[in-house]
């Protein structure tokens, strides 16, 4: 189980690292390729949607061609979801580098869970324990349940209000306001930085304040991706109509249902505090990055991705 | 569908549904209000810290539409055959770092279009070759090897617009009605060489932008004619 997990990351690693590569080899080779804010190649080229409406709005410019380019991508994560967060986005890939982390801990529990449940965590789920532990329901559980279920009230996202706040300042002062704190722009900002510090023998003032903004942003407000970015907040509106690969709980195998036991494996893994079994975790479903750490946590693997919602499952489709 | 939860989930799901909206709406308010103050605080802050003034590539000259437009996305630098767009640095202002900007020292415009091309928002926008204008180039008469010592006349001898031209002791006068800022002129320049004891990173003749008037050309205006030797650089 755990060989299936550094499988799934590993892939994950692979995936972001082979984007930010493609980017940095363009960039190196002065191949025009661009960045994440928009790349491609000659004049077909893909554009970072909140960098669209920025400009948009900035420039008082709908610039049709591009919103085609917006609604395409807008499509494809109604398609796939925040799979954009899951597997392209550089962000986990300098988390693991700062904190040693891919994604966000689900701080909820770190908090309010006690030293068995942190046992139960790192410890083998071979299914001969689980179910001996199924057997014995620990009492502890409840006071950590009732404590994350508090806590889950107090949790507020920061997406969708500081999207608009972007959006408006960027009408107000007639530039795409975000862009200059955006975490993903600042990453190929930082290593262009770098390519003119050993290229160009120019070291520059950025080399140290862009990637110090990147910290900040990371280390310091911690939930950044879960939280705080509004590409997030604004691949969430899109991904509320997704219906592939939406996470899905067999429960012919999950644990509550064989056991009657209270298993919270899957929503402590995941990164957005979903809860793919009832949907009770303070991140809703369409939040899903598909980063898979679910699947690859549950001790019975109950959890897949199915390009099809199978009537016959119980689906998290609840509304928030 | 829900036989299978545990008692006291049940109970919670149901503390949730009552209480989470209300409380979700204020907070929702209230964290959009403080969005709102820290995004237009960063926002006035990048309006009202202006840098200097920059030299944008060809089509970027609209400097209020390009800031409205540019996403940093490199795109125009990666692409330009000669490297001569170098982005700025934040010591330009926090809403021009990462924008495009000519660095003639790098290379040199030959209006080929490309960075143009591959701009997906337009923030370069089309333009025409015969009017365009990235700057003007004004010969730095204290560093100019020309002005100083005599012998050198590259910059002449490389304009590609023949905007400049040599004065009766063979001195280079930039043409200002031909120059349209290509910076071959400022590429070419010997002078960091040929006189490279006198240190500093400005070369004998520099692309300034159109609009500011650097203060040294004025003032040697103002010396030349109060010594009697004006309108050579009005020429």
């Amino acid at each position: 189980m755990h060989e299936k997990k550094r499988k799934i990351r590993r892939l994950r690693i692979i995936s972001m690292s082979a984007v930010l590569g493609i980017a940095t080899i363009g960039m190196i080779a002065g191949l025009g390729t661009g960045t994440l804010s928009a790349g491609g190649l000659k004049k077909i080229y893909a554009i970072c949607p909140l960098g669209y409406l920025g400009t948009a709005i900035a420039g008082r410019d709908l610039m049709p061609g591009l919103l085609i380019c917006f609604l395409i991508i807008a499509g494809l994560t109604i398609l796939f979801g925040r799979i954009f967060c899951g597997w392209v986005c550089p962000i986990p890939l300098e988390r693991k580098l700062l904190k040693n982390k891919l994604d966000e801990p689900n701080r909820l529990f770190h908090r309010a869970k006690g030293k068995d449940s942190r046992e139960r965590q790192h410890g083998s789920f071979e299914t001969a324990d689980m179910k001996k532990q199924a057997a014995s329901v620990d009492p502890d559980e409840e006071a950590v349940l009732s404590a994350v279920a508090a806590d889950t009230k107090k949790q507020s996202s920061w997406g969708m209000p500081v999207l608009i706040g972007a959006l408006a300042s960027s009408a107000i002062f007639k530039f795409p306001v975000f862009c200059l704190i955006c975490p993903i722009g600042l990453t190929f900002a930082t290593l262009y930085a770098l390519i003119r510090l050993f290229g160009f023998k120019d070291p520059t003032i950025d080399l140290l304040i862009f990637p110090a903004i990147i910290i900040l942003e990371l280390v310091v407000l911690r939930k950044w991706c879960s939280k705080i970015c509004p590409l997030g907040a604004l691949l969430s509106l899109f991904s509320r109509l997704n219906r592939r690969f939406v996470p899905t709980v067999d429960r012919s195998r999950c644990l509550e249902t064989t056991h009657g036991t209270t298993c919270d494996v899957c929503r402590k893994a995941c990164t957005f505090d979903i809860d793919v079994k009832d949907g009770k975790g303070s991140g809703h479903i369409s939040e899903c990055s598909k980063c898979m750490e679910c699947s690859s946590s549950c001790p019975v693997q109950a959890i897949h991705f199915p390009w099809k919602k199978n009537k016959k499952e119980n689906r998290t489709d609840h509304v928030s | 569908m829900e036989n299978i939860q545990a008692p006291n989930s049940v109970h919670e799901e149901e503390k949730n549904k009552e209480e989470a909206p209300t409380f979700s709406r204020r907070s929702f308010l209230k964290n959009t209000g403080i969005a709102f103050v820290l995004l237009f605080a960063l926002g006035g802050a990048g309006a009202v810290v202006k840098g200097k003034t920059l030299l944008r590539p060809p089509g970027g000259q609209d400097e209020e539409a390009l800031l409205a437009k540019c996403l940093k996305c490199d795109r125009c630098r990666s692409v330009c055959p000669t490297s001569v767009i170098s982005p700025a640095t934040l010591t330009a202002g926090i809403v021009a770092a990462r924008t495009p900007a000519m660095d003639f020292r790098r290379g040199y415009c030959d209006f080929c279009n490309k960075c143009v091309e591959v701009c997906p928002t337009g923030a370069l926008a089309s333009f025409h070759p015969d009017t365009v204008r990235i700057g003007k180039a004004a010969v730095q008469r204290d560093i100019c090897m020309a002005w100083v010592k005599g012998g050198c006349t590259i910059c002449a001898e490389k304009c590609p617009y023949d905007a400049i031209s040599l004065d009766e002791h063979r001195r280079p006068v930039v043409n200002e009605e031909k120059c349209n800022g290509c910076g071959v002129c400022e590429y070419e320049c010997p002078v960091l060489i040929l006189r490279s004891y006198i240190g500093g990173r400005d070369r004998g003749i520099t692309v300034k932008p159109v609009d500011s008037a650097p203060p040294q050309v004025s003032l040697v205006k103002m010396i030349n004619s109060l010594a009697g030797q004006g309108g050579i650089s009005d020429a």
